[in-house]
């Protein structure tokens, strides 16, 4: 690696401004795709949908006849009897998932996948990949068959104290969290995982000289290793988990008391069986989420403390 | 409404009084409770396996606005263009629905079960009452009772009758469907070949061609014409149902029905389930209408 001298004094100062520019615009041109990408497809598609929750665009208003209204379907939305009891139940899923699977099984599984040999590590790991993998109508066809009453559900089938009745409108969020929990555990496993292969191997020795039992070496050493993507894993889990509403729609529907904000979304713009669909209404909805979405990323920076891991290194400012 | 002949026989119904249950119920003189007392009375004898007695829809559907229909539920007003819930019948229905729970002729956790397995059992003979659609009688034959001998199989135990009413001396009902075909506007499409297109429909709603649809998957024709039909009337099922035309409704053509069932449908899984009483459904849906479909909405007693 070449390190370049720089001796500040001797350049004119025109020179270093140019300098300045033209490595920060080599950055610019780096980060162009993605930026072009996230501004197409996130930050103008927020927009138009912030636009559509001022209306009340539904198709008994059609194109044509449609008003803007304002902030009435936000008026509407906290209003709403099922506002409240919708919004806990997302937060219960969310949280629940998240502490259970997909932080929770995904690092116990990260660190007992890399603790046994490493073609038995690769193998489990690949196996819980699966879930993943599977397409969604499939996978949750499986668990529907898992939970139906008896004698064509499996779990009533081979275990007969369960009582022998359909399963899953008696404890929907044990198979909302199951379904969603084994997808989700395999991302951040993945990323653990490696994360935790590539701390250096003299950490590990020296820990292991220091007399440091199986725990206190992933309190001390592996933990913080993992703060990046432990890190990353959570805020982008939470915000995928906020907006994640298949599994649900495909397993329950949202009955049973399983409607999470996302679906309520989903159902009031785009499935009505008799065609009303209130797309004002519903981009309302999304806005919502969007909104808690962007508050809970910036209170997970910095609760991490965002702004520490990705400082520049101390070393090159000498 | 299904029943199975070969059951009630074993229950001890005799082979008139059988044969007289669907001018009973189109007469009003067996009403719903009679049918969770008989559907009850076969559990007990053994007739029938516990949550077995009275199989309706599993899943979300119009059909269930039969027993809304049934208790003297009103959808619709079509001089004022406004939804309508009845208080009083939206109450009884759903008192209904969890009566059956508690007797014990239908399973606690029974909404949600899936249809593959529920076509299954009621195809095969395993409940006494059900309620389903004469469209399924086809599907019956052909993809699950195929070996068994399929439409003579059926015939053989399934009876089929209106559905019964819940009060005393009404006329039982059933719930039509029907659809519509829609031509795009020159406006919306920008195509100017509406005609062609109107043409076109008239060719192919004909009672020939109909009643072969008709017949082929035991759907009700669209024509009164097809009555006539000869390949329709000599078609078992389609004939003996067809007095069933003159109990029929439908469900509203207005802009806020979807919201408006959606929300009926909810409450009334919250009240079978025995998530709440059905008396707590029953003005938490009126409330949730309210909110939801405010002035295109009545609400009567």
């Amino acid at each position: 690696m070449a390190v370049t001298t720089r001796t500040a004094t001797a350049a004119p100062p025109k020179e270093g401004v140019l300098r300045k520019l033209r490595s920060a615009s080599i950055g610019f041109w780096f980060m162009s795709p993605a930026v072009i990408l996230v501004v197409l497809f996130f930050f103008i598609p927020s927009i138009i949908v912030f636009g559509l929750s001022m209306t009340n665009l539904s198709t008994s208003t059609g194109f044509q006849n449609y008003d803007w209204v304002g902030f009435e379907n936000y008026h509407k939305i906290f209003t709403h009897p099922d506002a409240g009891p919708t919004a806990l139940r997302t937060i219960f899923y969310v949280g629940a998932t998240l502490a259970l699977f997909n932080v929770g099984m995904a690092l116990v599984v990260a660190l007992l996948s890399t603790h046994i040999p490493r073609r038995a590590g690769f193998i489990f790991r690949a196996l819980w990949l699966l879930p993943r993998l599977t397409p969604s109508v499939i996978y949750i066809m499986m668990w529907k068959f898992m939970a139906a009453a008896s004698p064509y559900g499996i779990l009533n089938r081979y275990f007969p104290f369960l009582g022998g009745q359909n399963l899953l409108p008696d404890a929907p969020w044990v198979f909302v969290i199951l379904t969603n929990g084994f997808i989700g555990a395999s991302f951040g496993m993945i990323l653990f995982a490696s994360a935790i292969e590539s701390i250096p191997r003299d950490f590990m020795n020296a820990a292991l000289v220091d007399g440091c039992n199986a725990w206190q070496r992933i309190r001390y050493v592996i933990l913080p290793a993992l703060r990046w993507p432990l890190l990353f894993v959570t805020t982008y889990q939470t915000l995928s988990l906020l907006t994640s509403f298949e599994q649900i729609f495909i397993l329950t529907d949202g009955q049973f008391g399983t409607e999470v904000w996302a679906l309520w979304s989903y159902h009031r713009a785009l499935s009505n069986y008799w065609g009303n669909f209130q797309w004002g209404f519903g981009a309302a909805l999304a806005v919502v989420l969007v909104v808690i979405g962007a508050v809970a990323a910036v209170i997970y920076m910095r609760f991490f403390q965002f702004n520490q891991l990705v400082q520049e290194p101390l070393v090159e400012a000498l | 409404m299904f029943f199975n002949k070969t059951k009630l026989k074993e229950l001890g119904w005799s082979d008139d009084e059988i044969a007289a249950l669907p001018e009973k119920i189109k007469n009003g003189e067996f009403t719903l409770d009679d049918m969770i007392a008989t559907a009850k009375e076969a559990v007990e004898k053994g007739v029938v396996e516990p949550g077995f007695g009275y199989w309706h829809r599993p899943t979300k559907g119009g059909d269930f606005l039969q027993y809304y229909a049934a208790y003297g539920g009103r959808l619709y007003d079509p001089e004022q263009d406004k939804l309508i819930v009845s208080k009083g019948a939206l109450t009884n229905w759903y008192a209904f629905q969890r009566k059956v729970v508690t007797e014990g002729i239908t399973p606690e956790n029974y909404i949600g079960t899936e249809f593959a397995i529920w076509h299954d059992t009621v195809s095969h003979g395993n409940a006494l009452f059900w309620n389903g659609g004469v469209w399924q009688w086809a599907d019956w034959a052909e993809n699950y009772v195929k070996d068994q001998g399929g439409q003579d199989y059926l015939f053989d135990f399934v009876g089929y009758a209106l559905q019964p009413s819940g009060i005393e001396g009404q006329p039982g009902v059933t719930l039509s469907h029907p659809l519509v075909y829609m031509i795009t506007s020159e406006q919306a499409s920008g195509d100017s070949n509406q005609d062609a297109a109107c043409a076109l429909l008239a060719k192919t709603t004909t009672p020939e061609v109909n009643t072969m649809h008709a017949v082929e998957s035991t759907h009700l024709g669209i024509l009164k014409s097809q009555s006539q039909d000869s390949e329709y009337t000599s078609d078992r099922l389609l004939s003996d149902t067809l007095y069933m035309l003159d109990y029929n409704f439908y469900q509203p053509n207005h802009p806020m029905y979807g919201p408006y069932f959606d929300i009926l449908f909810d409450n009334m899984v919250k009240a079978e389930n025995g998530e709440v009483t059905p008396e707590q459904a029953a003005e938490d849906a009126v409330q949730l209408l309210q909110s939801e479909i405010g002035d295109a909405l009545i609400v009567e007693d």
